[in-house]
């Protein structure tokens, strides 16, 4: 007998033993179901193979109907895999098209048309054609339909691109340095078969470095590597470069100009820009008057002189210096040299660099003296053998050319 | 070394696990609490917000904190995802008392009970240190240093980072295992930063820059392993011990590979996460189509450049119904292929689900009901499943006749959709099907009842070997670099 605070059990021999036994039954119940629960465990664990297998038949089946889901909604079309490059018909950009009323653009590279100059100033669109284009063959490649009309790819071996990059901006490095090391990793790692896509390469520093580094990676991607190329660039002068090389054309965003009003379309159209409307983006961004209307002064003044010697027009021919040279950008304009501040380094990683801007210095000429030292790597400069130096190699000289230029 | 069990000698117990483990935090199990001690218990009132009390313990009195045993995961995933090494000790009983030992230490990249459905890689890296001493690494960064600024000859990353690097990953989660030779520094972060490993395990002669660089662009916890898990000796051992003799070879393995992948094993055993059975594949690979880390960044691939999913292509294009197909998507979208056959064949699912509309919202609304079938296996090997896992990979495994039943009555029926289902083990998954069913309750308890902690084989820390009683650490103290919030 028990007893409690209010109450008084009262039990016998007999139900004592009855509990007893219940509870044996019960512990022995719970091991048992223990034993199961292990043992049932022990199979689970040991087809963990047939597990993985079938996990991943699902996820198989998943990315395909997940893959067809989005094809469907956005009307994506299935690229077909052939020999001739890359050919897109009115693509889009896989992302922006989903935010905003998206103008298609067909991309063309092949072997006889390896490398594209896109022209334009900045907010009319390069950037998201050139991704748009390395973002499709990425699709193509991973086995997804694609956003276009039609597209026919053959395969690439790498895709490399070089674009403006604001989280090295933000670590503090140098955007130069940056810039020219992925550069260089892209001339060193791209083949024929590869995409490459380079937006703005220069842009990271004074006019004359950028530019000429841009040109001397044109004629290289295009002479030695003949990797299928996207370029684009602020730099007009480069059009002209390219009208010489065989297998290079120049696309750029059309814009259409009514009444002094221009108005960028997002379209690719063949040929150079005729003109790059820099000044006219400057206007837009409330630019007084009468610097934009000074602005135009300058820049037809400029168009008329112009001077650099394009190489390479024969990629593999007699290696003459001779042939089809002309002079595009005269760097004798020492008035130019002033006005841009000489560092690259000034921290105006800001916005393009665009000639246009850099040549309201050019306003006062300050033709006569050279001094000695710009001479001196003018002249290395022209005479330097773009086809027989490594890009890194030209890099180093071109620095130490800069280096002289500030020193002076 | 494990504690006798008495109950007042609990705080000196838990000084002496913690002094045998190298791990920032340790739990231990006292009864039906996991408790912290001393630093510990003030780390983690800090860090998760537990209340604090005061255990006295001889003469003095020790701060103290406890999490209830089934409340454990989301502290201990917590602490993880801080950063933090995690010791676990459980109480085991014994004839006539309880033994009380580390049986797992959690990390980044380790961790069983990740809440995030993404992968999550260990990764180990190795450099091929033929004949480089200590002086030619000096060397080599001095003249890094000297000739950096007009570049040098392989433009490959700097001086100190040419030569040939050995890459491992494994996702202890899913059990996947890859491993890789690459040549250069550059190559080899472009890996890194495919795969964004939680925890990069640093072996011999990796470059510092390089992980650091690494640590700066993936959320990773850089840990310093023992050197002599890379010696190819030893790791060519433990690669024959877990996929069998021949495996290396015929996966066609570098010896670097071998020596990382050799690592990773040892790592994953010390840490006791108990799931080296579940890598049953070693997946030797090799890049078929070059997607430099620049370029996957700059294509917003994975993530936008500001750091968000939202606007990148796996962002938009990512319309998966399970965690195992977007773990796929996105290897898939860093990792494309050159290979005709293969992507048509992937094509030929795509179009064939793109005409059968019908069909495709089936599958898709099937495939909703199922769970994450890769990570539970990773769990049951490790010893980690309750019922209720265990009733999810039946229900899973059910779904099989149905997704059959979608495929076949459309026109995927000719589809390699069809032919993906009939890809893995039916008969086996029928059997395990028919076995769990006629085990498992409709409704199991969350926890089995008796069985915690009380099973003669879980999973066990194993102390490296070879390491000495003055040097008793698990891992390398010292460089451990988080790219973190700061705690």
């Amino acid at each position: 007998m028990k007893t409690l605070k209010n109450s008084r059990r009262y039990t016998t021999e007999d139900l004592d033993e009855r509990e007893r036994e219940l509870l044996r039954l019960e512990e022995r119940r719970a091991e048992l179901e223990s034993e199961a629960f292990e043992e049932l465990c022990g199979t689970v664990a040991a087809a963990a193979e047939v597990l993985q297998d079938a996990g991943r038949a699902l996820a198989r089946i998943d990315v395909a109907g997940a893959l067809a889901v989005h094809a469907v909604r956005q009307d994506w079309t299935r690229p077909a895999f052939g020999e001739g490059g890359i050919d897109i018909e009115a693509g889009r950009h896989p992302v922006v098209e989903g935010t905003t009323e998206f103008v298609p653009n067909d991309t063309r590279l092949f072997e006889e048309r390896s490398l594209l100059l896109v022209t334009g100033p900045n907010m009319s669109g390069k950037s998201t054609y050139m991704r748009q284009t390395a973002l499709i063959v990425l699709l193509a490649q991973i086995g997804s339909f694609v956003p276009a009309r039609a597209a026919d790819i053959e395969p690439v071996d790498g895709i490399f691109t070089r674009v403006g990059a604001l989280d090295e901006l933000a670590q503090g490095r140098s955007t130069f340095m940056v810039e020219m090391s992925e550069l260089s990793n892209i001339l060193h790692s791209a083949t024929e078969d590869s995409l490459v896509v380079l937006d703005e390469v220069g842009r990271g520093t004074a006019t004359y470095d950028g530019i000429s580094i841009a040109w001397a990676a044109t004629e290289y991607l295009h002479n030695r590597i003949k990797a299928r190329t996207l370029f684009a660039t602020h730099y007009h002068e480069l059009t002209e470069l390219v009208d010489r090389l065989g297998r290079a054309a120049n696309v750029h965003i059309a814009a259409e100009e009514r009444d002094g009003e221009v108005t960028f379309l997002h379209a690719i159209q063949e040929g150079a820009a005729d003109r790059s409307y820099g000044v006219h983006v400057a206007e837009l961004a409330g630019v007084p008057d009468p610097v934009v209307s000074r602005s135009n002064d300058v820049l037809s003044n400029l168009r008329e002189e112009k001077a650099i010697e394009a190489r390479g027009g024969e990629p593999d021919g007699s290696g003459s210096e001779s042939g089809s040279q002309q002079v595009v950008f005269d760097l004798g304009t020492g008035g130019f040299e002033r006005g841009e501040p000489a560092g690259g380094g000034s921290g105006d990683g800001v916005g393009e660099r665009a000639g246009e801007k850099s040549t309201e210095a050019a306003t006062e000429p300050t033709a006569e003296g050279i001094d000695p030292t710009e001479r001196a790597v003018l002249e290395e400069l022209r005479d330097a053998d773009l086809e027989g130096t490594a890009p890194i190699d030209l890099l180093g000289e071109i620095r130490s050319w800069k280096e002289r230029l500030e020193e002076s | 070394m494990a504690a006798a069990g008495s109950d007042d000698g609990i705080v000196s117990q838990f000084l002496a696990l913690k002094r045998e483990t190298d791990a920032d935090v340790l739990a231990m199990q006292c009864g039906d609490f996991y408790e912290f001690f001393g630093d510990d218990a003030e780390l983690v009132e800090e860090e998760l917000d537990l209340t604090v009390s005061q255990k006295s313990a001889g003469d003095r009195s020790y701060p103290m904190a406890g999490v209830p045993l089934a409340d454990l995961t989301p502290y201990l995933t917590a602490l993880v995802e801080r950063g933090y090494r995690v010791a676990v000790a459980d109480q085991r009983e014994t004839d006539g008392g309880f033994r009380r030992e580390i049986s797992r230490v959690a990390t980044p990249g380790t961790l069983l009970e990740t809440t995030d459905a993404d992968a999550q890689y260990l990764a180990a890296i190795v450099r091929d240190g033929s004949g480089e001493s200590e002086y030619d690494r000096t060397r080599n960064r001095e003249r890094g240093h000297t000739s950096g600024e007009s570049g040098n000859d392989e433009g490959n990353g700097t001086a100190d980072e040419e030569g040939t690097y050995g890459l491992a990953f494994a996702d202890v989660t899913t059990g996947r295992f890859h491993a890789t030779t690459v040549e250069g520094g550059a190559a080899a972060r472009t890996e890194l930063h495919r795969f964004s490993p939680a925890e990069i395990l640093g072996g011999p002669n990796a470059s510092e820059s390089l992980l650091e660089d690494a640590a700066s662009r993936i959320e990773t916890t850089l840990t310093d392993y023992e050197p002599e898990a890379f010696a190819p000796g030893r790791a060519r051992h433990r690669l024959a011990e877990q996929f069998g003799e021949r495996a290396g070879a015929s996966a066609g393995l570098e010896d670097a590979a071998r020596r990382a992948a050799g690592a990773i094993l040892a790592y994953v055993e010390d840490t006791g996460a108990g799931v080296l059975a579940s890598m049953t594949r070693l997946g030797a690979y090799e890049e078929d189509v070059s997607l430099d880390a620049t370029t996957q960044r700059n294509l917003e691939l994975a993530e936008t450049m500001q750091g968000g999913r939202e606007g990148s292509l796996l962002g938009t294009i990512d319309h998966t119904r399970t965690s195992g197909g977007g773990r796929l998507l996105r290897e898939r979208l860093t990792r494309p292929l050159r290979d005709v056959d293969e992507l048509e064949t992937r094509q030929e699912s795509v179009a064939a689900l793109c005409e059968a509309a019908l069909a495709r919202e089936e599958l898709r609304e099937i495939l909703g009901e199922a769970y994450d079938l890769e990570r539970l296996a990773s769990r049951s090997v490790s010893g980690t499943v309750g019922p209720r896992d265990l009733l999810r990979v039946r229900e899973t495994l059910a779904l099989f006749p149905a997704l059959d039943a979608a495929a076949i009555d459309s026109q995927l029926a000719a589809s390699p959709v069809a032919a993906v289902l009939d890809e893995p083990d039916r008969a086996a998954i029928a059997d395990l099907e028919g076995e769990l069913d006629a085990a498992l309750a409709a409704d199991p308890p969350r926890v089995a009842r008796g069985v915690r902690k009380s099973r003669e084989a879980p999973p066990r820390y194993h102390p490296p070997p070879g390491r000495s009683e003055q040097n008793g650490r698990l891992l390398h103290p010292g460089r451990q670099l988080r790219d973190r919030k700061d705690p």
